[in-house]
């Protein structure tokens, strides 16, 4: 794996955000871990791998990745050969998400840009943006100096929150609008799935561990999470499915079984559902990057 | 100097600045102390300012910084009654809570030329004629701004100020450490949080007099000259703030914000958020939403 190299642009100090001008190839940078990464494509496009999901980016997307956020994999169009060695060109800025985040907390004016925060750790991306006036803006911030860099960068935030084009890309975020995650009834039963669901759940069985009748629960899961209880299982499976593809050792027969499911084209059929492509398909891509 | 007494700016949970417009024929007209900070730009209207026990003329173009709980008053020039109709009291006001903004400071260490002014603040500062030239366009302005866009504005302006030399310090001593009125001070806080802690409640002027040991009337004069609002105007103002935080939260409808934040009347409620906010709560909901689940 080829690391992009970084202008080494002192860091200001203080300042939160920097540029990382045209990374030869597309990926998430290492030892920027506590740092909130906003990239946007500027050429290329192709797809990226984030948790359980992939999702396809091209020229005008805005990415937010949180720091928290094990390396999202990210790679260039595969069926495209030349396109792939050419990579993709983006601009990045990073900053200190704890800095952004002590700086904020008693400013209720800005809960937009908290929710950015909040949900970075998930990925969020803002589609098909008008890519001349992004990088402008991003420019602006960069040529910047002082407090004014980190004021146009809040208002940068701030703006691009209002989008309506924007969206968290991995489904583990999706865990109740509304809904508490610290219910302790709702604690006990995700933890209960994470640990089992590589054997058979039964819905009577999951209502047994909440104490409740099948139907009940269906209704109190749904409430709380807005999703079925199937919904969220397949989905915790694919998620797993996803790590073990990434290791070659596995077949994916191997994958199947050992992420809980008994029934190879049923796996078939809900990963390509979850994620857009087949599982084959899907270790082909990330070998295709990795070789690179 | 009179005895200065303690002022209320309705600056609730939801907000870290206040922004006023006053246009009227007089000034308020007693000596005030808050804990907010205060960023003043007269427009019209001529006369005396007290700071602290110093007193310098004031006019049309000028613009103070006070620091908190820095007592200070606008006495307009007193004229002959032709004129009285002619020059108004005008100016615009920005009221902020130091804490927030100090918190922020702090995590961004390129502003400790903001910080130096705010001290400074706390003595009163006369702004230089440059800057407050500036001011008032920036004023203008902000008063269309989107929340968010305020508080940028809001810090634009004050690195534009403390970058520039030649404030003139209108008291010597601090005033942080006086405390002045502290009966006033003790009942507007308590008057304050049974407010923000009851406002989803009717509360009626009888019931919130009596339980300060008030009769009506002077409770109502006693808080209108604290917060220069009647208590009937003060507690629409929270119950719309109210109703904002709500419909930023997302969580209700129009009806549900309505009722949980203390009107019981739609209509009503509807012409009183237009009243306050500009917009109708649609609209703001609109504008404030965020598509992030």
């Amino acid at each position: 794996m080829k690391i992009p190299e970084f202008s080494d642009a002192p860091r200001e100090k203080g300042v939160p955000c920097f540029e990382k001008p045209n990374a030869a190839d597309f990926h998430h940078s290492t030892g920027f871990q506590s740092e909130l990464e906003v990239t946007l494509v500027l050429e290329g496009e192709g797809s990226l791998f984030i948790l359980d999901k992939v999702i396809p980016f091209c020229q005008g997307d805005l990415f937010f990745f949180g720091g928290n956020l094990s390396n999202p994999l990210k790679s260039s169009k595969i069926d495209d050969q030349k396109k792939a060695i050419d990579g993709s060109r983006t601009i990045s800025l990073f900053f200190n998400q704890k800095q952004l985040k002590d700086a904020l907390k008693n400013f209720p004016e800005a809960y937009r840009i908290n929710k950015i925060i909040e949900c970075s750790e998930y990925g969020i991306k803002v589609s098909k943006g008008d890519c001349e006036y992004l990088v402008k803006q991003i420019q602006r911030i960069n040529s910047a100096i002082g407090l004014s860099k980190f004021l146009l960068f809040l208002k940068f935030i701030d703006d691009v929150a209002k989008n309506e084009n924007i969206s968290v890309l991995s489904t583990k975020a999706n865990f109740g609008g509304g809904g508490d995650k610290n219910e302790p009834k709702l604690r006990s039963i995700c933890d209960f799935i994470k640990r089992n669901h590589k054997e058979t759940i039964t819905l009577e069985q999951i209502a047994a561990i909440a104490h409740m009748s099948p139907t009940g629960f269906c209704r109190f899961f749904k409430t709380m999470t807005q999703k079925t209880f199937s919904q969220y299982l397949t989905e915790v499976r694919i998620e797993n499915a996803c790590e073990l593809l990434r290791n070659a050792d596995y077949s994916i027969a191997d994958c199947c079984y050992s992420s809980g499911y008994n029934n190879l084209s049923n796996f078939h059929r809900h990963f390509k559902k979850n994620t857009g492509m087949s599982p084959s398909r899907y270790r082909a891509t990330l070998k295709h990057r990795a070789v690179k | 100097m009179t005895n200065p007494i303690a002022f209320k700016v309705p600056l609730y949970r939801d907000k870290t600045l206040y922004m006023e417009e006053h246009d009227d024929a007089h000034f308020y007209d007693a000596v005030h102390f808050h804990e907010e900070y205060q960023l003043t730009h007269i427009v019209d209207g001529r006369g005396t300012l007290v700071v602290g026990q110093n007193s310098y003329p004031f006019r049309p173009g000028d613009s103070y910084l006070f620091g908190r709980n820095l007592p200070h008053v606008f006495k307009k020039e007193v004229e002959s009654r032709a004129d009285t109709k002619k020059v108004r009291a005008h100016h615009f006001s920005i009221f902020f809570s130091g804490d927030a903004l100090v918190a922020f400071l702090n995590q961004v260490p390129e502003s400790s030329s903001i910080h130096e002014l705010l001290r400074c603040a706390d003595c009163g500062l006369k702004l230089n004629k440059r800057q407050s030239s500036k001011l008032l366009s920036k004023m203008k302005r902000f008063q269309h701004l989107d929340d968010f866009d305020k508080l940028l504005g809001l810090l634009y302006m004050l690195e534009a100020i403390s970058k520039s030399t030649n404030h003139t310090a209108l008291t010597t001593s601090e005033f942080k450490n006086l405390h002045f009125d502290e009966y006033g001070t003790q009942k507007m806080t308590e008057i304050f949080n049974f407010i923000e802690s009851n406002h989803s409640k009717k509360i009626s002027l009888a019931n919130i007099a009596n339980r300060f040991n008030m009769n009506p009337s002077s409770f109502c004069r006693f808080f209108k000259s604290r917060t220069q609002k009647t208590f009937s105007q003060f507690l629409i103002e929270i119950r719309v703030a109210r109703a904002c935080e709500l419909i930023r939260e997302g969580a209700h409808n129009a009806t549900e914000t309505c009722f949980e934040s203390g009107f019981t009347n739609l209509s009503n409620f509807h012409r009183q958020f237009k009243n306050v906010i500009g917009m109708t709560p649609t609209q703001y909901k609109n504008s404030v939403s965020t598509f992030l689940a």
